[in-house]
């Protein structure tokens, strides 16, 4: 028994992370990549690849009204770094763009 | 013979059940529902023992034993006899559910609903709560000079009048002298909240964090409001995450009326910068978690006139609010343990099922395996935990509702804690019906409501101050 468990497990493995690595033609992705940013260890940034509102550690406004991005949803977590954060984004043309200069400007982003 | 069968059938259902395979005869509603023992681990005991009379005797006694150590604070406290205590204790889970619903001082880490709890503990906890606070702004020192060592938190309800007259606090018993029950009074209480000494330790912690507000050019008033917050959104907490607040050096910086938060020195360096939403610092009146510099701590920091006065009338936010809110992400980033770590009696689920089939192949350390596998299963929970708001986050993410706290809860996981937070201490509701007061939040969200009550302890409300 534990042997066919075994073998169903090692096929249908393979399987599952075709499945998982690109969707197929006419397929639709229902969850938006997200990544997280951090700096030193602590965690600075969180993305979402696709449009959303974008989070400062600052007290909302009162009027309760977010900030809303063209093609990405992000929350920042270090006050400190958030108007690096912020010039970042405003130089990059999508997402993919946004995360390079991330790496480039000392940020390590890794896949949630 | 119609009618006789049903009878004929209770009547020898007893034996039937005796008659039944030992795996069989488990029954939700008598051995899980009432005796917390899942069916998993009534199949181990069957491996062990074929005998389910026999096993039920042995969970039930392990059942009483666990709860008779969790109503000890109650005990030591006078709320109940030893004997009164076991009664109910030998009740199942509804006789202990009436012992955590009488008790004044903080329910302990245990699972299940706690609804109907919190729903006596947000009426009558206020007292109790006020109480403790009344205590740290006058002055630990009267506190620890006449405190009765093994009656945590006797004193304070003295002050508040519950002690001498139990209408005003339910269902508790008047007090009675306690016989010890042999055995029992040597051992250590539940985690975290029974022992006396953490009771004074977490106390002194609270005035270490009252200390680190840095009032500079406010008023007595607002610095006096915001020591107030503070004792009270941690007078009840656990007392690992108050000292955690203490061990990460947590500052709460005021930003007097008439300057701007980076005229403040920690926030300086935000000096005509802008925050990651295109606002300017320099303008902003609240913020959470500024990393001082290195080895030196965070700082959060809020207005002067958010203490003081429901600010921006018709579009701003209740008096309280910005503290609370903002605090709420300094208790939940520097308070709370990153995973959730194991009580005492709780070794890891890894560890547990090793000891678990050990115990009952022949170890000798068998009867403490099963013991400590007994108590894992029963549904004690570790305390709360940063991963276990992350989960609740996601979880509330894929309800219709959402997490029903507002639209800003459901960004990120800290704006939902710190949103959470404002809920259970009865700061967050506004007039645009953003968030929960405490009563909603326990009738739509017990679940979280249960979370924040294993954080912070029953809540007191903040409104009217």
């Amino acid at each position: 028994m534990r042997l066919i468990l075994t073998l169903l497990l090692l096929t249908g493995m393979p399987a599952c992370r075709r499945s998982q690595e690109a969707p197929k033609k006419g397929e639709t992705v229902v969850e938006a990549r997200s990544y997280e940013v951090t700096k030193k260890g602590r965690l600075v940034l969180t993305v979402t690849d696709a449009p959303g509102p974008i989070v400062s550690t600052a007290l909302r406004p009162p009027d309760g009204k977010m900030v809303n991005h063209p093609f990405l949803s992000a929350s920042a977590y270090a006050p400190e770094e958030e108007d690096a954060l912020r010039q970042l984004l405003e130089k990059s043309q999508n997402t993919r763009d946004f995360l390079a200069r991330l790496r480039k400007a000392g940020y390590e982003v890794a896949p949630r | 013979m119609g009618p006789l069968l049903p009878a004929l059938l209770v009547v020898l259902s007893p034996l039937s059940w005796a008659a039944a395979p030992c795996p069989d005869a488990f029954r939700e509603e008598e051995h899980q529902a009432k005796w917390e023992v899942t069916r998993a681990t009534w199949a181990v005991l069957c491996a062990r023992d074929p005998d389910p009379e026999k096993n039920l005797a042995e969970v039930k006694e392990k059942f009483i034993e666990a709860c008779l150590e969790r109503a000890l604070p109650s005990i030591q406290a006078g709320y109940y006899t030893t004997e009164r205590a076991h009664e109910l204790c030998a009740e199942g889970v509804p006789g202990r559910e009436r012992i955590y619903l009488a008790q004044e001082v903080p329910r302990p880490f245990v699972g299940g609903n706690a609804s109907a709890h919190l729903t006596v503990a947000s009426d009558r906890t206020e007292v109790y709560s006020r109480a403790i606070g009344d205590v740290l702004r006058g002055g630990l020192a009267s506190m620890y000079g006449e405190r009765r060592i093994g009656d945590p938190g006797g004193e304070v309800l003295a002050k508040a009048g519950l002690a001498s007259d139990p209408s005003k606090s339910g269902a508790r018993p008047a007090l009675t002298p306690v016989p010890r029950r042999p055995g029992l009074d040597s051992r250590p209480g539940p985690p975290g909240l029974s022992s006396p000494d953490v009771f004074v330790r977490r106390a002194r912690n609270i005035e270490v964090i009252q200390s680190r507000v840095v009032a500079d050019g406010v008023s007595d008033q607002a610095a006096d409001q915001a020591r107030w917050v503070v004792g009270r959104m941690l007078a009840a907490a656990d007392p690992a995450v108050v000292q955690n607040l203490v061990d990460r050096k947590v500052y709460s910086y005021i930003i007097p009326k008439d300057k701007q938060l980076t005229d403040l020195e920690p926030f300086k360096r935000l000096k005509g910068t802008q925050t990651f939403d295109g606002r300017v610092w320099d303008f902003v009146r609240g913020v959470g978690n500024m990393s001082l510099p290195e080895g030196e701590g965070y700082a959060m920091a809020v207005s002067e006139e958010s203490l003081l006065e429901d600010h921006e009338p018709g579009g701003g936010y209740p008096k309280n609010y910005v503290f609370v809110h903002e605090f709420g992400h300094m208790v939940q980033i520097h308070g709370l343990p990153t995973r959730p770590t194991s009580v005492p009696a709780a070794p890891s689920f890894r560890e547990r099922l090793g000891r678990l089939l050990t115990g009952f192949l022949g170890n000798p350390d068998q009867e403490r395996s099963r013991d400590t596998g007994l108590l894992a299963f029963g549904g004690i929970q570790a305390p709360a935990s940063f991963f276990e708001s992350f989960q609740l986050y996601r979880a509330s993410l894929k309800r219709p509702g959402k997490s029903t706290l507002g639209d800003y809860a459901d960004v990120n996981v800290q704006e939902f804690f710190a949103q959470l937070t404002a809920a259970y201490f009865n700061v967050g509701l506004n007039e645009r019906g953003n968030g929960h007061d405490l009563r909603s939040l326990i009738e739509q969200r017990p679940d979280l409501a249960e979370f924040m009550y294993r954080v912070y302890g029953p809540a007191p409300s903040m409104g009217r101050r």
